[in-house]
């Protein structure tokens, strides 16, 4: 098998696990689940049509969230804005589907409100590191910004977090 | 003894950093109640957002794999450069009810911004930012603001000391151009500046003018960003980006002139 070949199998045997993750992504990135869907769908298309140029012994998840990036910030975002309804994030309750109200659940949007309630370049962030788990530096390359930028976004996005939370710790104790 | 910066109390926090700096915040932390404090204002509880999206990966749909294996052999790399495939693709993506699709027809009628889906910057920087607002005004935006000459000046005073540089330079015509507003605006937490302008031929165009400490002395350098005609210039603790409409002698000269009026100002 020639290297274009294998990279294009790992890219279509790799998306479909990668999906969830990549829908989740994009509903941090754009605030809402209906772009979410159109931007991860435009997301994988790209990566099949760019496959051959994908390493495989590289991430794939990386690569993908890097795509669905720049498709949002270079081609949708501005379309988003311009059809109207602003790029504002949405209420969990739009994001997560219905649940029984347990306190557990009533918590789990509570902490998902606050963190969609951050300035997109922070949220985002917040999810690569915070709920992903990146590494600064991996984080700084799907984003494609310096690591200073990594830091100052979650070190703004730490201080807003912790007034934000605030109301849902106590409801939850 | 030097102070720990916020970014470095989030990178320790964060298990990020220099091995070294974990130890030497704990130790000054040990002693220094007013660091313990900032540390505990950075500290926030990572387990419960990492579990309150973990919710959410169960309301993924799943991907439309077929839908997606099916369009995607009609568009490989090097489909946006061939006029006869592009169409294929958008309409491949349409298909698949993709909200691209609108995007990729509209670049099918002009071969000069074909290119543009896959080269574009992300928007990262202020003038990416600043472009991509401005790409959303039309002659209108700027025919239809009050003719209030006082309401304006008052404006343009606010937005002269909120970038502590004197504005007042650009209310006379400016190479056609017909000062009509200013606005303050913002970005990361640095004042940002849209002094907006209509061409003689209807352009909407826009000075932006942002503090920049780290700024120095820099010619005027013509780009073109998002299909506008756009130019580039700073001085000490300012920079600066004219954009708007797609003549870009015109910008070029408007620039030059309002290089010369607000930095002799």
């Amino acid at each position: 098998m020639n290297p274009a070949e294998k990279s294009r199998d790992v890219v279509r045997e790799g998306l479909e696990a990668v999906y969830p993750r990549l829908w989740r992504y994009c509903v941090v990135l754009t605030g809402r689940r209906d772009r979410a869907d159109d931007v991860a769908q435009a997301a994988c298309l790209r990566a099949l049509e760019k496959a051959v140029l994908f390493a495989p012994e590289s991430q794939l998840d990386r690569w993908v969230f890097r795509i669905a990036q720049r498709l949002w910030l270079n081609e949708l975002r501005a379309d988003a804005v311009r059809r109207g309804g602003g790029i504002a994030p949405i209420d969990s309750v739009d994001l997560i589907d219905p649940t029984p109200a347990s306190e557990t659940n009533i918590f789990a949007r509570q902490v998902l409100d606050s963190v969609m309630a951050l300035p997109e370049a922070q949220r985002i962030t917040v999810l690569l590191v915070f709920v992903e788990g990146f590494r600064y530096r991996e984080a700084a390359e799907i984003l494609d910004i310096p690591i200073g930028t990594v830091m100052s976004r979650l070190t703004a996005a730490r201080a807003k977090l912790k007034v934000l939370m605030q109301p849902a710790k106590g409801a939850a104790e | 003894m030097s102070r720990f910066s916020d970014e470095e109390i989030a990178a320790y926090l964060d298990g990020e950093g220099d091995p070294s700096l974990g130890e030497r915040l704990e130790a000054r932390a040990a002693e220094d109640a007013e660091l313990r404090g900032r540390i505990e204002a950075l500290t926030v509880d990572k387990q419960a957002i990492a579990e309150a999206f973990e919710g959410l990966l169960g309301a993924s749909p799943h991907m439309p794999t077929e839908a997606l294996t099916k369009a995607a052999p009609l568009s490989r790399t090097d489909v946006w450069r061939t006029p006869g495939a592009l169409a294929g693709a958008a309409a491949a993506c349409l298909a698949i009810g993709l909200g691209v699709g609108f995007q990729l027809a509209s670049y099918r009628g002009d071969g000069a911004t074909r290119n543009k889906m896959v080269q574009e910057a992300p928007l990262e920087s202020w003038r990416d930012y600043a472009a991509a607002y401005h790409a959303l005004y039309v002659t209108d935006t700027l025919t239809h603001v009050a003719d209030d000459d006082a309401a304006r000046v008052r404006e343009l005073d606010r937005a002269s000391r909120a970038v502590g540089l004197p504005l007042d330079g650009v209310r006379a015509p400016i190479d056609e151009l017909q000062f009509r507003r200013a606005q303050l605006l913002g970005f990361e937490g640095r004042a940002l500046v849209q002094v907006a302008f209509l061409s003689a031929t209807g352009a909407p165009m826009a000075l932006c003018v942002i503090n920049s400490p780290n700024a120095g002395d820099s010619e005027v350098a013509l780009e073109t960003r998002r299909d506008m005609a756009s130019a580039s210039w700073s001085q000490p603790g300012l920079e600066f980006l004219l954009i708007g409409g797609r003549d870009a002698a015109l910008t070029k000269r408007a620039a030059e002139t309002l290089r010369r009026r607000l930095s002799a100002s």
